[in-house]
């Protein structure tokens, strides 16, 4: 269970998130919208233990994230960054084994479950093919298939995603998103998914949360959130352009 | 070998493993062949002293002190650069070279003796280390930007005080100086050898089982964190380590330049980026390279009439320096 | 109206005193400490009005205005003071400072002390500069004389090395002013062979060159204390020098391009004798 309560976080004095409160039961798939800049990225640092000096709380099972061992979070809780960069030539599969990381001793090699492990998230995602060819040589969806891979590989029970599906394809992005829910119907993975197309938004997650300007807007199950008043008051932009079938689908319920 | 899409145990030891047999025979043959040939046999048999203190006090320990620096320069690269991201950061990029040739030129321009000078050149690194390290802090945290930024300004900052010092001494001095500037493997005895040796030893130790967090710490804080190790904790063990092992080079050896980056990004080419075998291979190819390059520094004593040898960083620039830019043009 | 044409009056006046008092100045100016020592043994040591940072021998020589340091010439001094000329040798100069004082109309001279025979003809050329040729052969033939008389000391043919400088380790090489000296006095030179006037040579290089006296002149140019450098030495048991103790150290001030340079030689040659 994630749980955020009253969390504030200040870069140079400037406010980036304000007063975030919001629960996350176990075995749920959240959506994550909000306009550029509205604090969605910082929020998944801060429940993945990489942003620490935040004020208010957050926590995972009742633990304040800040104080746990970045070991033993990442052994249940596991992130799709947006981008990564990688200054050395890893192959893909190095990058996927390297989710095994937290589960290997300080020097040790990859062991043949390891190695399994990663070549059935990587299965899973579409890019066990290029298992031997270096990251550079991939375009930037095929890096996010494998950064998915990589998180999975980590058997997770709490995926974070930060907007993994930018860099896809129609086919990949409905892969991407039938993959998550199977996993979380399947695994009771519980999501938390950074998304930006209100079509998908729409389809995947059972409840969005909406920030803007570093302020929780709205929280609520999806059909209940993504109404034409609460779009154009978060996004600026009519939601009947970008999906023009809700309403049916909000009166199909 | 192919180079397999992961590595495996097998693989590193095999490659590993060669690559330690041939560092052992090129150091073999390094240190007999000269010029001029020293035969082992006449070392064991004869009682001729000439051999002996050619081979023991001269050649020895020089072959194993540019092994040593070699290596301990090559590893400090793979650490900067992962620490870093940064394939083109090297120990002068971070300014604990110039750290260290500050110290040891303020000391020398104080009057201290030789072992002093040493000891403050290492002192300096040190400090200078822990001053980039506090400097480049933003926020509790070391963003590589900052720490390489703050490293190249702390660098031109020791080199404009080094140039400073050098104007205000005595002639005579900058002689001692210039040792500092260009480096050299000469002079040191089996003694020295050992002591430096001992501190790259300790570093290259912990250095080497930091490897496969150094893979981890190559992804960006963030994501470092999401693997399950502290960013803050093996960014300073890394960092530490690595610079302790260049302040002991750098207060003997002088600067020699290009070893940490021209090395580590060639063994990257071949064999990867996976740090568990990059680091092992670059600091085998950063001994054998510091190696043949003091072996040509010295060929152009025996050819012709000249009789003088090139200081040691001249070969590794001559080197290094074009070789880089092809490889880099190439893996572009 | 007047009590403004007085004022620039004063003004012009103390512009152009400036220039006359300089002007009026014929000094010598010496950029080398080696020629600061011919000139006073010329007997032209009080016209000298410039000297540089190392020019400590004679005594007097520590007084006079400091003008630059072995390489450099601190042009605006020397401007200021404007001497009738300057003088320095080819070594160790940078030739754009001295372009530019000979842009602003000040003589300079260069003389050459490369070689030992170039050290001759230098005194010869200095003393005509001042008209004093006849000093100047005095001097000539005087440290000719006395050099002719050390070369006709029957020596043991020895293998000298002159170390200048230990880390790293510098020798005098063949090509210069020291070895012409060493060959003149019929002392062979381990280093000698080499077409670098002052090569860079390995600690193996040393021990192969088997040199029977090793003379170390780094006193002045490195902070390591003669204990030390003995020490150093002593590792190397198979080089004759230091098997048999003949390890000595010089200042290389004496042997610097005058007649001081007899005394260095005196002592080299007392050093070597049986």
């Amino acid at each position: 269970m994630l749980q955020t309560n009253n969390l504030s976080y200040f870069i140079n004095g400037r406010r980036i998130l304000d007063h975030v409160s919001f629960q996350i039961n176990s075995g749920e798939f959240v959506g994550l919208m909000g306009p550029n800049g509205s604090g969605k990225t910082t929020l998944i640092k801060i429940l993945s233990g990489a942003i620490r000096n935040y004020e208010g709380s957050a926590t995972l099972h009742l633990l304040h994230i800040n104080r746990l061992k970045p070991r033993g979070l990442s052994q249940t809780l596991a992130v799709v960054p947006q981008e990564a960069h990688f200054a050395f030539p890893f192959t893909c599969l190095e990058v996927v084994l390297m989710g095994r990381h937290p589960f290997q001793k300080s020097f040790s090699f990859d062991s043949e479950s390891d190695t399994q492990i990663a070549k059935r998230a990587m299965q899973k995602t579409d890019c066990w093919q290029f298992a031997d060819r270096t990251l550079q040589t991939l375009s930037g969806g095929e890096k996010q298939r494998v950064l998915l891979a990589r998180a999975l590989s980590q058997k997770p029970k709490i995926l974070l995603l930060d907007e993994p599906a930018s860099h896809l394809d129609l086919k990949h992005q409905e892969a991407l998103f039938g993959l998550l829910t199977e996993l979380h119907q399947s695994e009771r993975l519980t999501i938390l998914c950074v998304i930006h197309d209100l079509k998908s938004a729409s389809e995947y997650p059972e409840r969005l949360l909406l920030l803007r300007e570093g302020r929780l807007a709205i929280q609520g199950v999806t059909r209940e959130v993504l109404t034409e008043e609460n779009i154009r008051q978060v996004f600026d932009v009519s939601m009947k352009k970008y999906v023009p079938d809700t309403r049916r689908m909000v009166d199909a319920s | 070998m192919k180079r397999p899409a992961a590595l495996s145990f097998d693989y590193w030891f095999k490659v590993v493993g060669v690559g330690f047999c041939f560092f052992c025979i090129v150091l073999f043959l390094l240190a007999f062949i000269g010029p001029p040939f020293i035969s082992p046999f006449d070392l064991i048999s004869s009682k001729d002293p000439l051999a002996g203190d050619l081979f023991f006090k001269a050649r020895l320990p020089r072959v194993l002190f540019a092994f040593v620096v070699g290596g301990a320069l090559s590893a400090s690269g793979v650490a900067f650069q992962s620490l870093l991201r940064n394939p083109l950061a090297d120990p002068y990029t971070l300014g604990v070279s110039g750290g260290a040739a500050l110290g040891g030129v303020a000391a020398m321009a104080l009057g201290f003796s030789f072992p002093m000078v040493t000891l403050v050149a290492f002192t300096g690194a040190l400090v200078s280390l822990l001053l980039i390290y506090r400097l480049a802090q933003v926020n509790g945290r070391l963003p590589s930007a900052s720490l390489l930024l703050t490293g190249v300004m702390f660098n031109a900052f020791a080199f404009a005080l080094i140039l400073l010092i050098n104007s205000l001494i005595s002639f005579g001095q900058a002689h001692q100086i210039l040792f500092f500037l260009i480096g050299s493997l000469e002079a040191v005895s089996l003694n020295e050898v050992l002591w430096v040796s001992l501190l790259v030893a300790g570093g290259l130790f912990i250095l080497f089982f930091q490897s496969s967090h150094m893979n981890i710490v190559s992804l960006g804080e963030e994501t470092t964190h999401s693997l399950g190790i502290s960013a803050e904790i093996h960014r300073k063990i890394i960092f530490i380590s690595a610079s302790v092992i260049v302040g002991a080079t750098v207060a003997y050896a002088g600067l020699i330049g290009f070893v940490g980056l021209f090395v580590p990004h060639f063994v990257r080419l071949i064999f990867g980026g996976d740090h568990r075998l990059t680091f092992p291979l670059s600091v085998i190819g950063g001994g054998i390279f510091l190696g043949l390059s003091d072996f040509l520094s010295h060929l152009l004593f025996w050819s012709g009439d000249l009789q003088t040898q090139l200081p040691v960083g001249v070969i590794t620039a001559l080197i290094g320096g074009p070789f880089f830019i092809y490889l880099m043009k190439r893996s572009l | 109206m007047s009590n403004f044409r007085l004022k620039i009056l004063l003004f012009l006046i103390l512009l152009f005193n400036f220039n006359i008092l300089s002007v009026a100045s014929a000094g010598v100016v010496s950029l080398k400490p080696n020629i600061t020592e011919l000139l006073f043994e010329l007997g032209l040591g009080d016209r000298l009005v410039g000297v540089t940072t190392f020019c400590d021998y004679p005594e007097e020589a520590k007084g006079i205005e400091k003008v630059g340091d072995y390489s450099h010439v601190d042009i605006e001094k020397v401007l200021k003071i404007h001497p009738e000329i300057v003088i320095n040798s080819k070594e160790n100069s940078i030739e754009r400072e001295i372009i530019f004082l000979e842009k602003r109309g000040i003589k300079v001279k260069f003389l050459n002390f490369d070689r030992l025979n170039q050290f001759f003809d230098s005194i010869g050329d200095l003393s005509k500069e001042f008209d004093r040729e006849e000093e100047g052969k005095k001097i000539l033939s005087r440290i000719k004389s006395e050099l002719e008389e050390l070369r006709a000391i029957d020596l043991p043919s020895e293998k000298v090395i002159l170390v200048v400088g230990v880390q790293p380790l510098v020798v005098v090489g063949g090509n210069n002013f020291l070895n012409d000296l060493l060959a003149y006095l019929n002392i062979s030179n381990a280093a000698g062979g080499s077409r670098v006037r002052y090569p860079n040579w390995g600690v193996e290089q040393l021990i192969l060159s088997q040199p029977t006296v090793i003379i170390d002149l780094s006193m002045g140019t490195e902070k390591k204390g003669e204990a030390m450098r003995l020490k150093w030495y002593r590792q190397f048991q198979s080089i004759p020098a230091v098997k048999n103790n003949r390890i000595y150290f010089m200042d290389i001030d004496h042997f610097r391009a005058s007649s001081r340079l007899v005394r260095g030689a005196k002592k080299i040659v007392e050093l070597l004798k049986p």
